[in-house]
């Protein structure tokens, strides 16, 4: 059983091609990162006026032109795992670099805030069982997760402009 | 473990008897394609007047032209496909259904009461065929030379919407 780990970051602001979670195996890292689940959801605890968004998910080939944002450590489900080395999360990271054939999923969401009189698109985005947005650890061994060689990265990305709401976001991974 | 790649579609316009996404593995290829799950989000952001229409899932015996996709390697060390294409709004002929789905081509909003479009946006309702229930007795939908799979539109002509088809490739 790999080591694994939860990088998680609470209420990430929404903006305009922001990519609000990411996480990255840096040339060199002597290791290889595996991404099994992403959770998200809905975390406005405020009133306001949300928009229907789109969040791209892209796997990200060559690490080039990266700058800033805020590192997460990912938390280790035990804590004796093998160390993580440079594998790092990060939530406003700036990649310049993209590249072609990188996007793997695109996920409408409401960044309107859910309150517990009314049932719309918001209010869903609490359920667990509904906002899983990827799942490889379906007891299917033949299909692979996202795998992240070294110098490759995995990101979400905000693609509609809005700077309204806020978002948890998880990703459970295992570094070998 | 085989390896897995991720076909998409997006802002896939809806047209009558349209191939939205298919994946076809080639007469002649010594690949076998095991298609393990299918979604389709309502992703739309503009408003449309939608309709309602149905999306079968559909085996081929044929596909040609269209849109050619690059599917997503979920490993960069996973080869890149030579004898299997897919493609959105390509020419098929197509045989068994194996599914077939109401859909809202209407767009969703982000804070409305709840209508069919507003489900199509999370992640359950929009997986449109899985695998992934663990009982390895069950087969994917598996594609020989020759075969392939498409989601096939059937009714609508407004709105679009995103899809994709993950599967794996392997020598037997």
């Amino acid at each position: 059983m790999a080591g694994t780990w939860t990088l998680s970051c609470r209420a990430i602001n929404f903006n305009t091609s922001k990519h609000l979670l990411s996480l990255e195996n840096p040339s060199g890292s002597g290791k290889i990162a595996k991404i099994y689940k992403i959770y998200a959801q809905n975390s406005a605890g405020i009133a306001l006026t949300g928009t229907q968004l789109q969040l791209e998910m892209r796997k990200l080939v060559t690490l080039t032109s990266v700058s800033a944002g805020i590192a997460i450590t990912p938390q280790a489900y035990k804590s004796d795992n093998v160390a993580l080395g440079t594998v790092t999360g990060y939530t406003n990271r700036t990649y310049t670099t993209i590249g072609t054939n990188s996007l793997m999923r695109r996920i409408p969401w409401s960044s309107d805030e859910a309150n517990q009189t009314t049932a719309s698109t918001d209010e869903l985005e609490l359920f667990l069982p509904y906002n899983v947005w990827w799942d490889s650890s379906y007891t299917d061994a033949n299909c692979q997760p996202i795998v992240l060689n070294a110098n490759e990265a995995f990101t979400i990305q905000q693609l509609t402009t809005s700077t309204v709401g806020f978002i948890d976001i998880a990703m459970e991974i295992t570094v070998e | 473990m085989a390896s897995t790649y991720t076909a998409t579609s997006m802002d896939t316009v809806f047209a009558a008897n349209k191939s939205m996404i298919s994946v076809f593995n080639e007469v002649g290829s010594t690949d076998v394609v095991r298609v393990y799950r299918i979604w389709a989000f309502n992703n739309q952001v503009t408003a449309v007047t939608g309709v309602l229409t149905n999306l079968e899932i559909r085996r081929l015996t044929a596909s040609t032209g269209g849109t050619t996709i690059t599917p997503v390697k979920h490993d960069t060390t996973n080869a890149t496909l030579s004898t299997v294409t897919c493609a959105t709004n390509s020419t098929v002929t197509s045989t068994d259904l194996f599914r077939r789905v109401v859909w809202s081509t209407d767009e969703p909003a982000a804070n409305a009461t709840i209508t069919l479009d507003e489900f199509q946006v999370l992640m359950p309702i929009a997986t449109l065929w899985s695998q992934g229930y663990g009982d390895t007795s069950v087969s994917p939908i598996t594609l020989r030379a020759g075969d392939g799979v498409a989601v096939i539109n059937t009714g609508a002509s407004s709105g679009q919407a995103d899809f994709f088809i993950e599967f794996t490739v392997g020598a037997s």
